[in-house]
């Protein structure tokens, strides 16, 4: 109040005072008889309200998709990848496929010269996949080794790591959705098993479609899984509610005047919370730029003490 | 020595005129010296020290930083206290010395202080002082802007990212060259900063670490000399060179290398120009904008160095892009020359006047021309003084000059000279040889220098008191004080040099003395009522002590102002928003007020400074904006005749509809004053210090709680201690170390992720702009999502946030304020219609009585209370004091202390009419109006000085009471006449002065005016009959 404290007043002559103080009190009546928080609450002009940026919303029932995050990588299914040797020891005469070569269930991989039999018969892929190593070259001898690495990517599995604090909330069945930086895909939780290696977390197993190869092995992502679906009588936004002389508020609107209202507020998604007490269906409040009721009402308090 | 000093003034009549030539010459010289400002400079000796902190809590900026550096400033010499406050990322401790320190010795001294205690603040933190200025000091700002089709040279618009660029790095370089300039101030737009946005996903996808990037940059990032070779003869200089430059130089620094394969940083992330976190931003008419205060070096002469910036302005527009405006706002020369016009008109006008009195009362050009001269002469001797005083010529300074007043004494003196000189003409009939004139200039000289000296000594002793005044009130009027006892000893010296001199040389020939029809009515109607009043004796006298009685009462029904508001003619008004509202939001809502306030049509432009510029030279937090309105010239309003306080009361209550925001008006130099000034101004500040700031609060309102109770209790309340909300993030010591983290750890990683961390600078060509890694807005926006962000732990497993730490919403104090070394909180009151000394005795007793105060917190009881006492005390001495001393000239002059107490009668007579004449226009009593009262005794006492002294000397010559009184009054009434009325109409232009600058002296003038008409009639009849009253005893005897 520098404005007013700089027109000091003489105090030696108090009865004289009167007038002037009356004089500079003028200004500070008229604010406060306008002073329209009294009975706590906002007049404002639908047209001040939109200058203002000031949007409201009705209160009305809806589903809260809860949702946890999750981080995991992407691993290859076990069903999914083959390391194929001779069945008899024997020269290899000939190799039909190289690496990256798409394969089919029982196609021919190479040819194998038994050391037994010195028959020759045919390798044939287990299933359909691509030869992602090859160690097989006509000539030389199979001897138990490895000669080609069948892998198939068209099902990858993501495995995310819950974390202590989450274990509780997941549980196998729930939806995910699984997103690496560029790539969005829906799934579900298919297993949780214990990590190994005594590490604190836990993983789940989630079955990822890879068939356009979006999801490389190793490659880490992220998974939101909606932990609980709850269907509402009362549900608002969360950006309208404002914390208001300690209390948790949201801001009615009738007619042209915003009335705070304590609410109590049950649990929340990202956009939305449910209410518990306070308000009824079809009631409208305050949802974009809550803040100005909220500044207009505590605006008596805010003061600049330099 | 005066008779000696005439004698030589009136014989070397010719090097008295020369030295006219040597006055001048000072006094030009000097008027290039002299300080010129609006108003007087009411900013103590203080130092302000900021110190910066990004990211420091009010909590640990007053731990870490505040405390240290104002513990180092304790036991400084001449240091008077010591405050602070301690915000969000500031700290500013504020230094106060006594008044008449050095400011550079203050300077020097804490500059000791502040490298002595470098190594104690945390790294990288930079005490530093505010700049060299005072509350004078922002004498220009200017604003950039572009036009909407202007590009830069990428093809985007300019934004006030852009702009503020251009500002930092084309403008403020070359206006801080101008001579007198002290800091360029900037607030707005963003500084340009390079962002690597690193994305959480993917530093875990390639096992990074922010350390990982942040040494990355750093590692990868500078340009290295390595000597020279010579080669053939030639020296060749060996560099390497890999600065990064460009948005793609970022992006492909190699953070990490797998199996091989180079990780760079464009893998991880985005590399952009982004946006600090600013704690200031500036709007122009509803835009985002950059502005820039041009602040003055204390002492220098603010129109000047105002001029020299708009002119610096007005070249730096032609190196500025095509489109890009700079454009001035605020412009203190306008509020100077304002000023400077009302005092220029008011003392030509007056002095005009005074010429025309002179002239039509005296009959003789030449008599009135002498006369005149007195008022440049004065003027330019005062200049002279000024500059010698360090005293600067503003408002409140030349504004109770007043060159009727000055030329009294040279009146009376050229008056009476002519008189005898024309008598002694019509005796002889002839024109008087050289010799004899000299000899009556000199004897007539003489007859009344004593009188008019003492009376010109006397209006000087009367403004003795005014010196008494301390603090911001005696900033205001010592200036005012001093320039009018310079001017008048000034006059003093010259009337008994300068003028006798003259009078001898140009007053020779033959004397046309006319009685000007003037004076002859005026003789016609004096007498016969002085012989009625003489006869009515005692009727006369009672009529005038209830008078008197009556304007006493009258008096006591004026208001009372302390200080006079200087109207400043443009507006300044603080928009605050409750505390903790974020800068965004906060320009949000001024956009939209400045938007309502250009539907005026009085308004030229309005600008705002929102939050702390980049020196804080005023510390606000964000939900603080200063607007500044610039209101057109009056002529161009709608209505002309509307009154600016009108028009701030409109605009006050159109406002009032505005959501969220609360005004106080004030004006630009006010609001700066106010700024640097600070303290209580409460008529009582109960001064709470301790330790634990809930403990300070309760024990606060525990006090406040008892002031209530006390009778004539007004607006009590507690300091504001506003809490902001707080999100912190309080690490779990157990869980971390169960994934092989510590604290450390996830501190940097959070002040890195959330914050930012530096990693180096980006330089293009001379600009240099900070390389900072941070999350991007989405990631770090998102405070219900944060504990959901992955760290890295060592083992390249990661945890999320919410695992190892807790979050939650707290609230913190906005912000802590200290004094002397002490947390505190004030509980003020303000007393009405009760004894101050008395309540402030109460409260003491029953506080003591009544609050418990924890072991180690005291009070401190401060507030105005204290020097109004101080000063009442001092008045209380120093106002008796100079009655007394004038009652001692008047006796010394006259021998009789009967006669000084008849004239002394004039001086209650001379209040009626300044009394009255408030009345009449409904002015309070206010300090300029007591300047008038001030001047308005001396006025009177030199009337009756005047008068009675002739009626003496008549006494004396033939004896007889009634011819005597009757003789000398009509003698004298043409000097009485002439000085009222010089006096009185020389104030007249100031007493119907509406322009800049009216405030201060349309009281003033007004009670002079009311008071010399008052005091003039009542010389001319109380005086004779009190005289009358007083000796007809023994002259019957």
């Amino acid at each position: 109040m520098n404005f007013f404290n700089q027109n000091r007043q003489y105090s030696t002559n108090k009865m004289a005072l009167f007038p002037v103080i009356m004089l500079l009190l003028i200004p500070f009546m008229s604010l406060a008889s306008e002073d329209k928080h009294k009975g706590e609450m906002v007049t404002m002009s639908d047209n001040m309200a939109m200058v203002s940026g000031i949007s409201t919303v009705a209160v009305s029932a809806g589903q809260l998709n809860i949702l946890a995050t999750l981080f995991g990588d992407v691993t290859t299914d076990p069903a999914s990848l083959s390391h194929i040797r001779a069945r008899f020891d024997g020269v290899i005469s000939d190799v039909t496929v190289n690496l990256g070569d798409k394969v089919k269930r029982g196609d021919p991989l190479a040819t194998v010269e038994s050391n037994e039999s010195l028959k020759r018969y045919k390798v044939t892929s287990p299933f359909t996949g691509t030869i992602i190593a090859r160690h097989a070259n006509a000539g030389e001898l199979s001897n138990g080794q490895i000669l080609f690495s069948i892998a198939s990517y068209d099902d990858v599995w993501a495995q995310l790591k819950i974390f202590p604090k989450q274990r509780a909330a997941i549980k196998s069945g729930q939806k995910v959705w699984l997103s690496n930086t560029d790539f969005t895909q829906e799934s579900s939780i298919s297993h949780i098993v214990p990590s190994s290696e005594g590490k604190p977390y836990t993983l789940a197993f989630v079955k990822l479609s890879n068939t356009d190869g979006n999801w490389p092995v190793g490659a880490l992502l992220k998974a939101r899984v909606s932990t609980e679906t709850i269907n509402t009588p009362l549900l608002i936004p969360k950006i309208a509610i404002q914390k208001y002389e300690g209390r948790t508020v949201v801001f009615v609107k009738k007619d042209n005047e915003y009335h705070p209202r304590t609410i109590n507020f049950g649990r929340s998604d990202d956009i939305n919370i449910e209410v518990l007490a306070g308000l009824e269906a079809a009631e409208i409040i305050v949802s974009q730029n809550s803040y100005l009721i909220k500044a207009d009402l505590e605006k008596s308090g805010a003061g600049h003490v330099h | 020595m005066i008779e000696s000093i005439l004698r030589l003034s009136i014989e070397r009549r010719g090097i008295m005129l020369l030295l006219i030539l040597f006055i001048s010459g000072l006094g030009l010289w000097s008027y290039q010296q002299l300080p010129i400002d609006a108003v007087p400079d009411i900013t103590n000796v203080q130092v302000q020290i900021n110190t910066q902190a990004q990211g420091y809590s009010p909590l640990e900026t007053e731990q870490r930083i505040t405390f240290v550096v104002e513990t180092s400033l304790a036991g400084l010499p001449s240091l008077s206290y010591t405050r602070s406050l301690s915000r969000y990322g500031l700290s500013q401790v504020t230094a106060v010395f006594d008044e008449g320190t050095d400011l550079y010795f203050a300077r020097n001294l804490i500059n000791t202080r502040l490298g002595a205690i470098k190594s104690q603040l945390p790294q990288g933190l930079e005490p530093e002082m505010g700049p060299i200025a005072t509350g004078l000091g922002e004498i220009y700002m200017y604003s950039l802007s572009a036009t909407d089709d202007a590009r830069q040279s990428n093809g985007q618009a300019y934004n006030a990212m852009a702009l503020r660029e251009i500002h930092d790095w084309v403008v403020k370089p070359q206006l801080a060259l101008v001579k007198g300039v002290t800091e360029v101030n900037a607030i707005g737009g963003y500084t340009k900063q390079y962002h690597v946005n690193p994305d959480p996903q993917k530093m875990l996808n390639f096992n990074l670490s922010m350390q990982d990037l942040l040494t990355a940059l750093a590692r990868n990032n500078a340009n290295q000399g390595a000597g020279f070779v010579e080669r053939n003869g030639q020296q060749i200089l060996i560099r390497s060179q890999a600065q990064l430059k460009t948005i793609e130089d970022i992006g492909k620094v190699v953070v990490k290398r797998i199996d091989s394969v180079p990780v760079t940083v464009n893998d991880i992330g985005k590399v952009a120009i982004g946006k600090e976190l600013r704690t200031g931003a500036a709007t122009r008419e509803g835009i985002e904008t950059v502005l820039g205060t041009a602040m003055m070096l204390v002492g220098e002469n603010s129109r000047a160095v105002s001029l020299a910036v708009a002119q610096k302005v007005t070249d730096i527009q032609t190196s500025l892009p095509d489109g890009v405006l700079i454009q001035s706002v605020y412009d203190r020369t306008t509020l100077v020359d304002k000023a400077i016009n009302t005092v220029q008109k008011n003392l030509l006008e007056g002095a005009f006047l005074v010429i025309v009195i002179l002239f039509l009362l005296l009959g003789n050009v030449r008599a009135a021309l002498i006369t005149a001269a007195v008022i440049p002469l004065a003027m330019l001797a005062t200049i002279t003084g000024m500059v010698q005083t360090g005293v600067s010529a503003n408002l409140m300074s030349l504004g109770a000059l007043d060159f009727g007043l000055i030329v009294d004494g040279a009146v009376i003196i050229v008056e009476n000279c002519i008189r005898r000189l024309s008598e002694q003409q019509k005796r002889t009939g002839v024109i008087l040889a050289l010799k004899e004139r000299l000899e009556l200039v000199f004897e007539a000289t003489n007859e009344v220098i004593r009188p008019s000296l003492f009376g010109v000594l006397i209006i000087t002793v009367v403004y003795i008191p005014l010196f008494s005044l301390s603090g911001v009130e005696g900033k205001m009027f010592h200036p005012m004080a001093a320039t009018v006892i310079i001017a008048l000893i000034a006059a003093m010296v010259f009337s008994i040099t300068l003028v006798p001199a003259a009078v001898a040389i140009f007053l020779g020939g033959k004397i046309s003395e006319k009685e000007s029809p003037i004076i002859l009515g005026a003789k016609f109607v004096y007498r016969p009522v002085l012989l009625a009043a003489l006869k009515l004796r005692w009727f006369v006298v009672v009529a005038a002590a209830i008078l008197v009685i009556i304007c006493i009462w009258l008096a006591t029904r004026l208001g009372s102002e302390f200080i006079p508001q200087l109207n400043e003619g443009d507006i300044a008004l603080h928009a605050m928003r409750i505390p903790g509202t974020g800068i965004d939001q906060a320009i949000a809502m001024q956009k939209l007020l400045e938007s309502k306030i250009m539907e005026y049509q009085q308004v030229q432009t309005v600008f705002a400074k929102t939050g702390t510029a980049e020196v804080a030279t005023d510390a606000m937090p964000p939900n603080v904006t200063d607007t500044f309105v610039m209101l057109k010239p009056r002529e161009l309003w709608p209505d002309p005749s509307l009154s600016k306080e009108d028009f701030v009361a409109m605009l006050e209550k159109d406002l009032s509809i505005l959501p969220g925001n609360n005004y106080e008006f004030t004006q630009p130099i006010q609001m700066r004053f106010n700024e640097l000034i600070s303290g209580v101004r409460a008529d009582l500040g109960i001064k709470l210090f301790g330790d634990d700031l809930d403990a300070l609060v309760n024990s606060a309102s525990e006090i406040l709680a008892v002031l209530q109770t006390i009778d004539g209790v007004a607006d009590a309340r507690i300091e504001q201690v506003d809490d902001v909300p707080i999100f912190t993030i309080n690490p779990k010591p157990v869980m971390l170390a169960r994934y092989g983290l510590d604290v450390t750890d996830l501190q940097t990683w959070l002040h890195a992720a959330i914050g930012g961390n530096e990693a180096g600078l980006i330089f293009e060509g001379d600009r240099r702009f900070a390389l900072v890694v941070r999350f991007a807005e989405d990631i770090r926006g998102d405070l219900d999502a944060l504990g959901d962000i992955p760290i890295m732990t060592d083992s390249g497993e990661y945890v999320p946030l919410g695992e190892v730490a807790e979050l939650k919403f707290s609230s913190v104090p906005n912000q802590i304020s200290r004094e002397n070394g002490k947390r505190r909180v004030v509980v003020t009151a303000n007393v009405r219609e009760r004894d101050l000394g008395s309540f402030v005795q109460q409260a003491k007793l029953k506080i003591s009585q009544q609050v418990d105060l924890p072991v180690g917190y005291w009070l401190d009881y401060g507030g105005t209370f204290e020097q109004l006492e101080s000063a009442s005390k001092r008045l209380s001495i120093v106002v008796p004091a100079t009655l007394f001393i004038i009652l001692a000239l008047l006796v010394i002059a006259f021998g009789s202390i009967k006669d000084a107490l008849i004239i002394f009668t004039g001086v209650p007579l001379a209040l009626t009419g300044g009394i009255f004449a408030l009345w009449l226009r409904d002015m309070p009593l206010s300090i300029s109006a007591g300047v008038g009262f001030i001047a308005l005794s001396g006025i009177a006492v030199l009337n009756g000085l005047v008068m009675l002294s002739f009626i003496r000397q008549r006494l004396l010559e033939t004896g007889e009471l009634v011819n005597a009184i009757v003789d000398g009054a009509l003698t004298r009434l043409r000097p009485v006449l002439m000085t009222a009325l010089v006096a009185s109409l020389g104030f007249v232009p100031m007493a119907l002065n509406v322009g800049t600058g009216a405030e201060v002296q349309r009281p003033l003038a007004t009670v002079v005016i009311g008071g010399i008409i008052s005091s003039t009639i009542l010389t001319l009849l109380i005086l004779p009959v009190l005289y009358r009253l007083a000796y007809s005893k023994k002259v019957n005897e």
